[in-house]
């Protein structure tokens, strides 16, 4: 499914750029989505993207990744590269848009 | 004392016809589902029920029992019918890939619909009588509904908000789900309260009973109207909010 690969895509790279192992790597990534109100199995490369730059450079740097917005940088690109898709938005985006929608004029 | 008490009550079933009828204009061009069931609860509720059941009660008073018993009977059914589209509206918002909100929605419907029954078939009117029960157990129904599409929109509104910070969300999309959940925790508190009163009180309601559910109902009125019905000037603040670049 498009939707977790890019969980699985970023929480991948995280593993083999720093020392984290997967379980943490995945966990860290994990951390970062929840802050963001995103869920893992459904968060799309345009909300990773914006996660990577804001949130996890943070998350990374809280568990001793040195350079962590560089790490951050580098996988974005390369996830911006890869051409990742959601093929269908989560819960909170369908519902946002139809509320989006109830009011409209 | 008592126009003041009812004017909150008013005001909500005002609303609800105005959010109603504006929502089924817009499910007649969009063709979607939350749209016309909440649409219908809004008009069922606010257009149909809340006259019906004002009248009932105003007949009632001018010794019309038949009349009385009539409009209280098609109000209670109207009233009814809106809570099943409030909970298909729910369902089809919130909850639209899973199926468990089918039971719920089917069993609070059998009981809505012997409620309904009830009230066209029973002759006792007496307070706490048959027809009394019926209609606050339906009423119970209906808080849960709205209790529950509270719910649901404040856990939708917090993950919203951390999306906000982010620029993930629209800021006049999670305001107008953070309203739809007050207003449906307005609307379920003024049935809550309205069932506690009459258990503990009886029938004889004071002025400060009445004040307070109107209090709730002009709440959910304000709350409900913001978010289905914004004004111009409301709408404007969402726009000057700044947009965030989701590109890195």
């Amino acid at each position: 499914m498009a939707d977790a690969s890019v969980f699985d895509f970023t929480a991948d790279r995280i593993e083999q750029s720093t020392a984290l192992d997967k379980l943490a790597a995945r966990g860290t990534v994990r951390l970062a989505l929840k802050a963001a109100g995103l869920d893992p199995g459904a968060v799309d490369s345009r909300q990773m993207l914006v996660v990577l730059k804001s949130v996890l450079p943070g998350e990374l740097h809280r568990r001793g990744v040195g350079d962590a917005a560089e790490v951050c940088q580098r996988i974005g690109e390369a996830l911006a590269k890869a051409g990742l898709s959601a093929d269908a938005s989560d819960g909170a985006d369908r519902a946002a848009a139809i509320f989006a929608r109830l009011g409209s004029r | 004392m008592t126009i003041l008490g009812l004017l909150g009550v008013a005001a909500f079933g005002l609303v609800s016809a105005l959010v109603g009828v504006r929502l089924l204009a817009l499910a007649r061009r969009t063709r979607e589902a939350p749209e016309l069931a909440m649409g219908l609860a809004f008009v069922l509720s606010g257009a149909i029920a809340f006259p019906l059941l004002t009248a009932a009660g105003f007949l009632a008073a001018a010794d019309e029992p038949t009349l009385a018993r009539g409009a209280a009977a098609i109000g209670t059914t109207s009233l009814f019918a809106g809570y099943v589209g409030l909970a298909i509206g729910g369902w089809r918002i919130y909850r639209p890939s899973e199926r468990w909100p089918l039971l719920p929605i089917a069993a609070g419907t059998a009981l809505l619909v012997v409620a309904s029954a009830v009230s066209f078939v029973s002759t006792d009117s007496r307070p706490g009588g048959l027809r009394d029960v019926f209609f606050w157990t339906g009423a119970s129904v209906g808080s849960l509904t709205f209790g529950w599409n509270a719910f649901e929109s404040f856990s939708l509104y917090r993950q919203l908000r951390r999306r906000l910070a982010l620029g993930l969300a629209e800021p006049e999309v999670a305001n107008r789900v953070l309203l739809w959940g007050i207003g449906s925790c307005a609307a379920c508190a003024m049935t809550l309260h309205g069932l506690a009163s009459r258990l503990l009180v009886g029938q004889a309601l004071g002025d400060g009973y009445r004040l307070i559910s109107s209090g709730l109902g002009l709440t959910a009125a304000i709350a409900i109207a913001l978010a289905f019905f914004p004004p111009a000037g409301y709408r404007r603040r969402f726009a000057a909010a700044p947009a965030r670049d989701g590109e890195l």
